[in-house]
């Protein structure tokens, strides 16, 4: 008798716990939705998936609390699908695993660690990428309106580069210093999404002031010079002169990146 | 007749004895069991005790960027396979299936330009069509080239690559004719039984389940049990992508990408060194593109960002794990390193042309 109540509560715990993880799941990625938290994450065009996804998460909770335990005779018939206590258990850890990391790393950012080792070669850590700039061809950028304070995405920059040459320009980034640059030198730097942060690539304009020499890497700044293509390391590089460079708090961890479309 | 009762207790017997070792099966602890549970309390505690290093960050960034990533399309694609299991008998499958393998492992790979669907999405559906009754090899060729055979992975790559419809075809060219390869040798190679899990193989030879979604004539039942089915499939196959996710992300974190592109000096070294970049990075089939154009600037060979773009929708960390779950361990290293050397084999012979 006490065995059977066992397995009925086993059972019914078992039955249960999918439901209570898909509902965590779906408070989850509803409160990424919420004020576009997402963006620390993942580019805004896979908005409307993160959407249909905490709807499924949504139905599929309401489901799976309303289902009657593996004790009871099933809806369609079958047994195939009801999974032990045990099994049910371990699903669910692993399943709960990235909202811990979530909930802990959100509102950090990559940064200069990440820089270092996504860059592909030494050259590129100095680099404004401007052959690679092309891929972002879809940022047609109209340089006269950008010659405000107003700072103009990097890699709106790096895609019409020819547009922007011997103007003066305000960017807005984070600083990377290495062994490469004088004193007087750092790149200031964005990483671009294309799909999520896996895919991040770091993009940047090496900015030449004074005023960069307190700067620590990961700080954020304002910079406005103008900018140039020139060698540096016998590579052709963005480059920002006679810069006025102002030190910034870091902006909310969605505006961090950038995006291409 | 005694006979026959005695037959009959025997055969509840054997049948009673069965689920009792199954359910006792199910109720003791596995070696896989062991690997999960140790995995999620070794992540937690680094978690907990590293929080603030950069390191932790970066890889807790990279971990959850990865999954949510993924899991929309994991969701629709459970969805899907919920639905093919409730309303598709598998008798309608088997009508409408070309009875020649060579013409199933044909149209199978080329099935992604009616069903886009990415890799993630794509596993749940083609462990529900396995369940079905379709053959492995129609099966295999849809798995791998679903997520490259397909308009949304096309245009991505129309535009990743400065809207080049040249490479835009080569790519789905070398992903199709490498699917077809694949699912051939895997048709060949193995039987439905030597290649599949129990549950899956035993399932598709099931018929009383599939009578029993038949009887049911309520159009509202059957949405539910389609939701009950999907709801299982994602909990069942979600925890490898999460930990395939995991290890990608650790990877992305401890080995500096210039670390590859220093020792990419011969042509065939970088296409070897793109493809284990392929299956370690685990990007998404749509995005991929985008990724393979950034190292038109290095030395990389255009041949090599091919390889990395053909490879990676097929064979990655998580997707390695994720077949897992419909293939035996035997049948997914065959998988794993006919696509791998099919795609090197391919590369070297795009290589003399390209």
């Amino acid at each position: 008798m006490k065995n059977h109540r066992e397995t009925s509560f086993h059972s019914y715990i078992a039955c249960r716990l999918p439901g209570i993880i898909f509902l965590i799941w779906t408070y989850a990625l509803l409160w990424l939705v919420h004020k576009d938290r997402y963006r620390a994450f993942l580019q805004p065009v896979l908005l409307p998936f993160l959407i249909t996804g905490s709807v499924i998460t949504a139905i599929f909770c309401v489901a799976s609390l309303l289902r009657k335990p593996a004790g009871h005779s099933c809806s369609c018939g079958c047994s195939d699908h009801h999974s032990s206590l045990k099994n049910t258990v371990i699903y669910a850890m692993v399943i709960l695993l990235p909202l811990f990391f979530l909930f802990t790393v959100y509102g950090e950012s990559l940064g200069t660690f990440a820089f270092k080792r996504r860059s592909y070669g030494v050259e590129s850590h100095v680099s404004g990428l401007l052959s690679n700039s092309t891929d972002t061809s879809t940022n047609k950028a109209d340089a006269s309106s950008d010659l405000s304070e107003e700072p103009t995405p990097i890699h709106v920059i790096l895609s019409n580069w020819q547009e922007y040459e011997g103007k003066e320009v305000t960017i807005e980034g984070a600083v990377m210093k290495n062994d490469l640059f004088q004193p007087n030198q750092c790149l200031v730097f964005r990483f671009l999404i294309q799909c999520c942060a896996a895919d991040a690539r770091p993009i940047g304009i090496i900015v030449f002031s004074d005023m960069v020499e307190p700067l620590k890497n990961d700080a954020w700044v304002r910079v406005t010079g103008t900018f140039n293509i020139q060698h540096f390391e016998s590579r052709r590089v963005a480059a920002i002169h006679s810069a006025i460079v102002e030190e910034l708090p870091q902006p909310p961890v969605e505006k961090r990146y950038v995006y291409p479309f | 007749m005694r006979k026959t009762t005695d037959c009959k207790i025997s055969d509840t017997a054997i049948q009673t004895a069965a689920n009792t070792i199954s359910a006792s099966k199910r109720r003791s602890f596995t070696a896989g069991d062991f690997l999960q549970i140790s995995f999620v309390i070794g992540a937690l505690t680094v978690l907990a005790i590293f929080s603030k290093s950069e390191q932790i960050i970066t890889l807790g960034i990279l971990f959850v960027a990865i999954v949510l990533e993924a899991l929309p399309f994991m969701l629709i694609g459970t969805l899907i396979s919920g639905a093919i299991e409730v309303f598709i008998p598998k008798q309608t499958i088997t009508k409408f299936l070309p009875q020649r393998t060579w013409l199933n492992i044909c149209i199978g790979a080329g099935l992604g330009i009616m069903f886009p669907v990415c890799e993630c999405a794509i596993v749940p559906i083609v462990r529900r069509l396995l369940r079905k009754g379709v053959p492995l090899g129609g099966a295999v060729a849809y798995l791998l080239a679903g997520p490259i055979f397909n308009p949304v992975v096309a245009a991505s790559t129309f535009f990743a690559y400065s809207l080049s419809w040249k490479i835009m075809l080569i790519r789905l060219f070398c992903g199709y004719i490498i699917a077809v390869t694949a699912g051939f040798l895997m048709d060949f190679f193995f039987t439905r039984t030597q290649a599949l899990l129990p549950e899956i193989n035993n399932f598709a030879t099931d018929e009383n389940h599939n009578h029993t979604h038949q009887k049911h004539n309520s159009i509202a039942r059957r949405f539910s049990e389609t939701i009950c089915h999907a709801a299982d499939e994602f909990f069942d196959v979600t925890r490898f992508l999460i930990i395939g996710a995991f290890f990608a992300a650790m990877l992305q974190t401890i080995v500096s990408q210039s670390f590859f592109a220093d020792i990419m000096v011969h042509p065939m070294i970088s296409i070897i060194i793109m493809m284990i970049l392929a299956v370690s990075l685990n990007l998404c089939s749509e995005a991929d593109a985008f990724i393979a154009a950034s190292f038109r600037s290095t030395p990389v060979p255009f041949v090599a960002q091919l390889a990395f773009m053909v490879l990676g929708p097929m064979l990655d960390i998580k997707l390695i794990l994720m077949y897992m779950r419909m293939l035996k361990l035997t049948a997914v290293i065959a998988l794993a390193a006919t696509t791998f050397l099919l795609t090197l084999g391919t590369m070297f012979i795009a290589g003399i042309f390209l």
